[in-house]
Formats: C-alpha cells, structure tokens, sequence
C-alpha cells in the first residue's frame, strides 16, 4: 500500500504527467452511517454476524431490513464493496427461518456472480448452522442437483436466462417452489437496460404470471449501481411500486481519481498520442513496483493489444525470475479460461489484468490497488464500478483514467465537474419492441394458455391471432394454445437482438478448434473475410465467415497491422408514432427501416495505427426495422431559423457535423455503448422534406434509446456544444465534429459551433449572430 | 406509453391483409372407420377399444416361477397396465401435451387396449380425466422410456389441470432391454427390438419424429385421414410392449430357451439376482470364448473364495489374451495366493510393456516396484 503512496506522490512531483492532468481529485475517506442490528432478527443469524465480525449495520442495510420484512419492493442504490449483498441476505434469511414453507429466487446477470453469492451465503449459513438450503441453478448444475434444487432449494440462484429458458418452460416441475415463492431478489439491475432489460421486463411478466397462476405474489428486491434513473428502471422491470433506498451507510477509503488526457501530437489536427499506448506505459510504470492492476479497456481488440504491449514492456524491464504476468480477459473467452484468471488474480498469480466490462460487475478477484481506465467506459456508473475495483473499505486506491480521442472522452476529460457531480445518466428499456414482446408472448402461451380476455403487456388478443396465423397457437373454445411442436425458450436469447451466434474455429495446420464465439452483426464488421482477429494475444487471419453455417474459419498469422471496417447505411421512415412541433425543432418517433452494408475494410499499422491500405468485403446486406428519433429542422423553428442562416454551401456539411457531434455526445446520457446509437443526416429528407437528422437504436425494434434521446435532447445538445467550443483544435478533429474532409473548409467548425449555439440560446443568437 | 397503440396497429394491419383465408373452426364430430370403430365419449375425446390375444401362456400365469422382474412379486399378471403416449412435442416443458393415450391389460386370455384420442385442446382436462380412471395405486405401469419422458409429461398435465396423478410404480422394459441386448444390437429402440428379437416387421409405419405435425395439420384441416397412421402405430407399441414383457419373463423361467449370443447378459442379470442357474450360461458362453462372461464368473468365483477356479478361468484367458484384467488378476494370485513373486513379477512386466494408458502405467509401476523389492529382500533371505 505505502508502494501505492509512493508512486502517487512520484507522479504527482513529474511534471510530465501533471501536465496532461485535467483533474486529480483526492476523495477523503469516508466514516460509515451505522445502525444497530434491528432486535427482530433472531439470534442464530445475529450470533453469525457478530462472528463474522459484523456488530452494527449500515444504516441502508437496517433499512432494506425494515422494508422487506414488511413485505415492501425495495431497490437499494450502492456503490461496489458497501456490503449491499446482506441488504437481501439478512431479511430474507430472517424469514425464511420464519416461514419455513417461504422461498426465494436470485437472479443474476452472470454464472460468476451466482457461484460469488453462492459461496458468501454458506459461510454464513455454515457459520450459524442456519437450516436453510442454498441451491446454484444454472447451466453448469449437474442433473442430480437439479432435482434437488427444485425440490427443496429454500434460496434458488439463479440467472434470468436460465430463469427463462429452463425453469418458467417447466413450470409444473417447480411447483412446490413457485406456489411458496415469496421473494425475488434482482441483482445488478443496471445492467438490465436496452435490450437484454427489455427482455428482462418481459421474463418477470413471465414469472409473475406463472407465480400467479401458483398463488404466490413476491417481494422484488433490487439492487442498482449509481445511475440517475435507478427507481423508474426498477419500476420498468419489475412493473410495480418500489421504495428507493439510496443512501449509502458504508464507509470508504481514501481514493485518488486522475484524469488524464494524453498530450497532443498534432495541434492542428487536434491528434493526440493514443489511449492504448498511454495506458499500457502507465500500467507498466505501476506494475513493474508490483501494484496490483486492472485496466479496463473498451474493446476486445484493445484488452488484447494492450495486454500485449504492458507484458512487452514488462520483459524489457525485467529479469525473467521477477516476471510479473498479465492477463488479458474478455467476452468471446471459453468459461474455463476465464475461472483460471480469476482464480490467478484472487491467488495473486496474476499480477495484472487487462480486462473489457467483463470484469466489471461483482466478480471477486480479490483486492487490487489501481483502475487504469483506457477509455471511459461509455457510462459515469461504469466509470465508477470499474474504478471502485481497486481499494476496499478503508485503504487507499486510485483510479487513472486515460481519454481517448472519442467525443464521449475529450468532453468528459474537459468537464471534470460534470463527472464528479451526481450522475445524469438514465438507463433504458424498451419492454414493448415488438420482436422481442412477440418472441416472449410464445414463451409465455407455451407456459400456459391464456384467456382470449387476459393481459400481458396489454390485451393479448391482437398478438394471439397474430401468432394463430403464423400458425404456432390455436384459439379453441375461448383460450389461445401453444400448437406447435418446438420449444420456444429454446431459440429466444435474452441479450441480443438475434440468437444467431458465430462459432469461431481455428483450422490452422489441419486444426478443428473452437477458440470463441460472436454475434452476427458485430462478426459481419470484425470476422469478414480477411479480417484480422486477435483472440488472447494472438493473431488470426479470417479465411471464410460462414454465414449460413454460422462459422468463420480463421489460421494463425504473424501480421503488422489490423483491420477496420467501413458499413454503409441507408435510412427510410416507415411509420410515424408521436411527434412534437412545439419544441426547439420539430420531432418525430418512430418505425424505420435501415439498410447497412459492409463494404470495404481498411488495414491500420499496428503500433502508430497508419492506413497502409483498403480491401473489399462480399456480405450480404443486413436489413432491420427499429425505433428512431427524427429532428427535423423546419424553417419556423429555433432550429431551423438557425440552421436556415447557414450558408446553402455549407449547410450539407454543417448539418452533418451536427449530426455526429449530437450523436457523439449521446452515449453520455442515455447509458448506452457509441455503436448503440446511429445517426443519418439528410438535408432534404423524402419524408419530411426537410433538413432532418435521425438518431436510430441500433437493435432491431429498439431498446428504448430513441425515447430516450428526444426526453435527454436539451443536455445532449448542451453537451455538443460544449464539447465544440472546449476542443483545442482548430478545424475539426475526431474527438469533436470529425475530421476535416476533402472539400472541407477550415469554416465548417466554426459554422457548427454557431449553429449549435442559436440553437441552444436563441435569445442570444438574434444580438450576436451577424448573416 | 405511444408506442403500444401502434404496435398493435401495426399487428392489426398485418393480420386485416391476410384475412382473406379465415380458419376453420373445429367440429365436434370425430369418426373414421377403421378396424376398431371410434366412439365419441366427450365433446373433444374418443375412445375406441381393441381386444387380441394375450402374449402370456399359462406358466405364467401359474406364477410358480421365478420373475424378471421383482415389482411382479405377489401380483397378478392383470396388475399390468401396458401404456405409450403421442404428443405435440418431443422436448418437454409446460407446452407439449399428450393427444393419444393407449391403456393396454391382460383379462383372462385377451389383452385388452383402450385408446383416448384429444380432439383439440379445451378437452384435456376430460381426457386427463378418463384416463385416471385407469390408473390407480395398485396397478404396475409397464412402458418403453415412460419413465424419462410418458409418466414426467402424464404428471406434468395433471399439475397444470391441478389433478392428482395416483403414484402407482412403473416397469421400464428399455431399460431392461439395455441389459439384456445392448451389446449386440445398433440401439434398443422399440422398432429394433422388435425386429431382432421379437420377429414383429411393421408395415409403412410412421416415424415417430412426424407424429406431432400430423396431429398439427389435422387440428388445422380437420381431415382425420392421416391420423390413420399414428393411431396404427400407437397401438402396435402398446402390443409390442406386452409381446415383450411376455417374451423376457419366458426366456428368464425357460433359461434353456434364451440365445447364444444372449447367454452372458441373462447369466450376468440371473447372478446379479443370486440365480445360480446364470453360472451354467456363462460357463456355456465362456467355452464359446466370450472372456466377457469369463471375466463375470471369475469375479463371482473369487468372491466366493474359490480362487483356484477363479484362476483357472484367468489362466486360459491369459494363454489367448494378454489383457489387462487376467493378467493383473494372475499377478495378485500369484503374488498373494500362490507367493510365486517371480511369477508375478514376469506378468507385470509383461503388462508394463503393453501399457498405453498413463494412469494405468503408474499403478502397473507401482505393482513392479514393490514386486522387485520383496524379489530382492525373499532372495537375500534364502541366501544364507
């Protein structure tokens, strides 16, 4: 820890690093809020605490206690490590031993989580010889503990996937549990947004149903990280009234936030030395003093390229007896893998980790000292959960995170106060996408059939008869019946859009190896032919995407560069749901039909990321139906009077750069990934015949983000505007309105910002704006 | 929220544009004539009800002899219910359901066999009804994988109807016929079973794998015509499934009768119930070289302390197979029994040398190892 303190203050004297340091925040340890263990628990679980050294309860734990005891929904808002787990643990272990017939189903969004919680709940359990069951129930589950588990599992653990593929299609083997089921604890709700939350609002339709249709009406407790919106995303979810418990009793360590912005190479350009070399030389720098790292980075590609450069850097330095090792770990690893590293990082193995937001959710991996966050995470909630990785209660930690080029970092990087102020980002769900709700109403007809009257998410009948002639139920005698011989659970996945999954099989040297996997849409921009793969620090050179055998062959290489892709989109309005002329521009929601096609990749240098060439890809086109937000800039509005008084020569590459600033920015408060939402600029748009700018989910039937966009748009539009004004370079740049282009003049940002400002304040606008 | 009201628009566009072929409803009528007439007992369930001879001889029914299979013990052959469902699905879970459900017993002479068949769904709960009617706690289920997948699915229904399936046991002959026949047949699915032991040949049968679209495509068209075929079917496997409980029960009290080739699996299964008539079909096998039923009665010998019959078993084994098991069996013997250290010492070095295995490497090492050592300390012995 005094190595930590040292290196600190080293860095903070180099004045080579403080330069490029926009904020170096020093969070004081914090003393905890505490409260007495209520006197209802009973002593065997009171006598286990004391025990585990537990005397006193932190005030948000004393009062999910009081809640839940008295048969409240609670969602309980906690950073990581402020002992949120005991929230649910303790008034459900209280009444279960109460109610000895009670029980109680976890859910969470990952098998680690589960096994982590597992293993927590028998050390109390074992300690206090408390007579309640624990059951895993997940793919891993044996057979024979299966049956187990459904017979007499007082506490199931659970994820919603398994929740609703293998436990709600088999509803009657669960009987004694659902008809006694009393609590349902949702665990890291945050994590249920966009699409895999709108599936998830759907699956908690599903048990509700099937809990009904048992007698049982249980308690929902959820747990949230810091997001702004955390009571209505619960509400979303769970569909019921919540009581909100946010704050935080527990106390916290001594905790060094820095942010970084790597210096510039080019000024006018607006170029700056990249996120992957800046963070591997820092992470290198703590690691060589035997720190204990983690560095998140924001893509597959990344974790790899960095993991490689730090151990490079580190075998330079070091003789090979004192050679620390570093791991990369990311989706796309096979499950065994990953339980090695984790298991090498708890045992101190593994000195280091490059990790993507795999490794951001609660997996224990033991203490670490530093977060190096190549990147923001896309999310101030990410930000912070993948900091409070480093430090536990009452140590010191710290947490360096580096900018990169992106908008999202350049304008987060320069408004420090925006980040360390109370969150603003909301997260989202769309439960009613049509695909998705359509997919669930087979599940749930499967389950049980319903009454021509019943209720879903609104009157099935519509949906039913939809399905009747899709020919998979049958309306007989007033109900709708399941009349088709698959099992539906079985081809609906709950976190993707499409279930279409490609195997990825090394061939090299006659090989026949599966080595990971990826969805479909991402596979066509990363796996095409010819593409480069980096899978654990090595690379692979794709030979064949299969497509229709969903497969993509790929042999070893020894390459110096990686590859890019560039997808081309096409955009049409379908179907007008709402819209709204009173506000700054008009807007419009609704149904689109989007054409994208990957068509050209481009080979980058490793190391100093130069094109060094292009190639072309044969893939079909990929079509998809989604929600989209449309502003339009007609003439009699804010926006349109501003936009109107562009010059016509610029305004094609104003309202562009418009469009990939607002979109740029987005991410920030909507709590979604940058490839979640796209925009296509159209200076006169077939439908609206009007300058137009729509902000599509990028999720077939979307996830609620274009709502989302339209209710966050005055911050959103402030933000870009911001973000304009603060880059330091002079005509555009990547991490503002985009570079400059061929025909590009050095006025184009100028105008943009401009734009953005009447926009914005248009009583201002009219004095200062001169045509 | 705006967009619900759309979605069902959009749902009720679609469905206005295709409306043009409106589905036909279900009639209530159901009646097809064929060998077994059908009669109509409830609005959406028929019944029809075929009577044949009975596979079981009079021995049998005498029941002075010893039983394959032990739940028959002081019952009656009339206790059986021989029973196979079709249903909407193969994999399971909450949504698939029986449509066709077959009752087959024994009375007097005659085997007889009811089929329920479910005209559409709203009448499986009177289906479900009828057919607890047959079942009650003093009967014996006798099935073909009913256990896995007839008796869950049967007891799932009844849940979801909130009905109480009666608990009544079950003898599954697949698993039996695992026993006896798994070695030497491609699988023991029914249909082969059938074909190679009991010399039953179906004509234009269905697969079973089609059984749910034809159920399917009859609830849509209401043509009865190509159910014709799956209820032929459900009716041989309930045939079938008395044919060969018959046919075990006969082979396991004549053991004269049984095969060649069956002798060691039926030895095997008599010795695991302490029937020592097992003893005379394995030494009957073993003479015709199968080192299976050699390697049965050796463990059965040297369990009973009869080690030099045990041995001699091992030793003409050994003489035709350098395997594993006799020579390791030797090298104890040797080793414990007859304390030939060098005996012993020359197998295991022959076995080392035949290893592949790793794990059994290490065990063989060990055995060497310690053979060398007494070798080495009975040789300094004899020395002085």
């Amino acid at each position: 820890m005094t190595n930590l303190k040292n290196k600190l203050d080293a860095l903070a004297m180099d004045g080579a690093f403080t330069d490029n340091v926009t904020k170096w925040e020093k969070i004081d340890p914090k003393e905890g809020i505490y409260q007495d263990i209520p006197g209802a628990v009973f002593p065997v679980i009171k006598d286990t605490l004391i025990e585990r050294g537990i005397t006193q309860l932190y005030s948000h734990q004393a009062e999910s206690f009081n809640s839940v005891t008295t048969g409240e929904n609670i969602v309980v808002v906690t950073p990581t490590a402020s002992g949120k787990s005991l929230c649910y643990n303790l008034p459900i272990l209280q009444k279960l031993i109460e109610n000895p017939e009670e029980r109680a189903l976890y859910l969470f969004p990952t098998k680690a989580l589960s096994q982590d919680q597992q293993s927590e709940l028998n050390e109390i359990i074992l300690t206090g010889k408390i007579p309640i069951k624990v059951s895993t129930y997940d793919g891993d589950t044996p057979a024979s503990v299966r049956v187990s588990a459904r017979e007499s599992g007082r506490i199931v653990i659970s994820n919603p996937d398994m929740l609703h593929s293998a436990i709600l299609p088999n509803h009657p083997k669960w009987i004694k549990f659902l008809s006694n089921l009393k609590y349902v604890v949702i665990d890291e709700v945050h994590i249920y947004r966009g699409i895999f939350g709108s599936h998830m609002t759907n699956v908690i339709r599903r048990l509700k149903r099937i809990a009904s249709f048992y007698g049982s009406d249980p308690v929902f407790i959820c747990c949230s990280a810091t997001i702004s919106n955390p009571l209505e995303l619960a509400r979303q979810i769970v569909e019921s009234d919540l009581k909100l418990i946010d704050i935080n009793g527990a106390p916290t360590g001594e905790k060094h936030i820095v942010l970084y912005n790597p210096p510039l190479v080019d000024p006018v350009q607006g170029i700056r030395r990249g996120v992957v070399l800046e963070s591997s030389k820092i992470a290198s720098n703590f690691l060589g003093s035997k720190i204990k790292t983690i560095v998140f980075a924001r893509s597959r590609v990344r974790t790899e390229l960095i993991a490689s450069y730090i151990n490079k850097n580190l075998r330079n330095h070091f003789n090979e007896n004192k050679k620390i090792r570093v791991e990369a770990y990311r989706g796309g690893f096979l499950p065994r893998e990953r339980r090695a590293i984790e298991k090498g990082l708890r045992t101190g193995e593994i000195h280091g980790v490059v990790s993507t937001t795999a490794l951001e959710l609660g997996i224990d991996i033991g203490g670490l000292d530093l977060a190096v966050l190549a990147g923001f995470p896309g999310s101030i909630s990410s930000v912070w959960q993948q900091a409070g990785r480093a430090g536990r209660s009452n140590t010191l930690s710290a947490a360096i995170i580096i900018a990169s080029a992106s908008p999202v970092d350049q304008y987060l990087v320069k408004n420090p106060d925006y980040f360390f102020k109370r969150s603003p980002e909301s997260a989202w769900v769309n439960p009613d996408n049509i695909f998705i709700l359509l997919d669930h109403l087979k599940c749930a007809v499967f389950e049980l059939p319903f009454q021509d009257t019943d209720n879903f998410s609104g009157p099935v009948k519509d949906f039913m008869s939809y399905l009747e002639e899709e020919g998979v139920v049958r309306l007989s005698g007033g109900s709708w019946y399941w009349a088709d011989r698959s099992y539906p659970a079985e081809q609906i996945g709950l976190r993707s859009a499409s279930p279409d999954n490609i195997v990825i099989i090394n061939t090299t040297n006659g090989k026949n190896e599966v080595i990971g996997e990826m969805d479909l849409p991402s596979a066509k921009e990363l796996l095409f032919k010819n593409a480069v793969y980096i899978h654990r620090g090595e690379q692979y050179l794709s030979k064949d995407l299969d497509i229709e055998n969903k497969c993509c062959y790929v042999e070893e290489a020894d390459l110096n560069y990686y590859t890019d892709s560039i997808v081309k989109t096409d955009i049409k309005l379908l179907q007008k749901d709402a819209e709204d002329i009173s506000n700054t521009c008009w807007t419009i929601i609704g149904d689109v039909l989007v054409r994208s096609h990957v068509t050209k990749y481009k080979k980058l240098k490793f190391a100093t990321h130069e094109n060094i060439g292009y190639g072309d890809i044969f893939l079909p086109e990929e079509e998809m139906h989604t929600r989209s937000a449309v502003l339009v800039l007609e003439k009699s509005t804010i926006a349109g009077k501003a936009f109107d008084l562009i010059d016509d020569s610029l305004k094609e590459e104003v309202i562009g750069r418009a469009g990939t600033v607002l979109k740029n920015v987005a991410p920030v408060f909507l709590m979604c990934d940058s490839h979640d939402i796209a925009v296509a600029e159209r200076l006169k748009d077939q439908y609206t015949d009007e300058p137009s700018l729509y902000f599509y989910d990028s999720c077939p039937g979307g996830s609620g983000l274009a709502e989302g966009f339209l209710k966050k748009l005055p911050l959103i539009l402030k933000a870009a505007t911001d973000l304009v004004n603060t880059c330091n370079c002079k005509e555009g740049c990547p991490s503002c309105i985009g570079p400059v282009s061929e025909r590009g003049q050095e006025m184009v940002k100028g105008e943009v910002s401009k734009f953005l400002k009447a926009w914005l304040h248009p009583e201002i606008n009219t004095q200062g704006y001169s045509v | 929220m705006s967009s619900k009201g759309s979605l069902a628009g959009r749902l009720g566009r679609i469905r206005t544009s295709r409306d043009t072929n409106k589905n036909i409803k279900p009639k209530n009528e159901f009646i097809i004539p064929l060998e077994f007439p059908w009669k109509q007992l409830k609005s959406y369930v028929s019944i029809r009800q075929g009577i044949f001879n009975s596979p079981f001889n009079d021995n049998f029914i005498r029941k002075n002899i010893p039983l394959l299979f032990p739940e028959m013990e002081n019952r009656n052959i009339e206790d059986l219910i021989f029973y196979d469902l079709e249903t909407t699905g193969l994999s399971g879970g909450a949504g698939t359901l029986a449509f066709l459900a077959g009752f087959g017993w024994v009375k007097n002479d005659r085997l007889i066999i009811n089929q329920y068949f479910l005209h559409d769904f709203p009448g499986e709960i009177d289906f479900l009804l009828l057919i607890k009617e047959l079942l009650s706690e003093d009967k014996i289920l006798v099935s073909y994988n009913g256990k896995s997948f007839d008796h869950p699915l049967l007891r799932t229904r009844f849940l979801i109807k909130r009905l109480k399936l009666p608990l009544i046991s079950e003898i599954d002959l697949l698993h039996t016929s695992r026993r006896l026949w798994k070695k030497r047949l491609p699988s023991c699915r029914l249909g082969i079973i059938e074909n190679r032991i009991l010399d039953i040949n179906r004509v234009d049968d269905i697969p079973g794998v089609e059984v749910p679209d034809i159920y399917f495509n009859f609830l849509k068209t209401n043509r009865p015509e190509p159910l014709e075929g799956v209820f032929k079917h459900h009716l041989q496997d309930i045939k079938s499934l008395a044919i060969l409980f018959a046919h075990m029960e006969d082979l396991w009290s004549n053991p004269d009768n049984i095969p060649k080739n069956d002798k060691t699996s039926f030895g095997k299964l008599m010795l695991f119930r302490n029937r020592l008539e097992g003893l005379e079909l394995l030494k009957d096998s073993f003479l015709n070289k199968d080192y299976e039923a050699g390697k049965i009665l050796s463990i059965y010998y040297k369990r009973n302390g009869e080690f030099e019959v045990a041995a001699e078993i091992w030793k003409q084994m050994w003489q035709n197979q350098k395997d594993f098991f006799q020579g390791l069996e030797l090298a104890k013997y040797y080793e414990h029994k007859i304390k030939d250290i060098e005996l012993a010492l020359n197998i295991t070095t022959l076995l080392m040398q035949k290893s592949s295995t790793s794990r059994v490497g290490e065990a063989l090492k060990h055995r060497l190892k310690r053979l060398e050592r007494k070798m080495n300390s009975s040789s300094k012995l004899s020395e002085p």
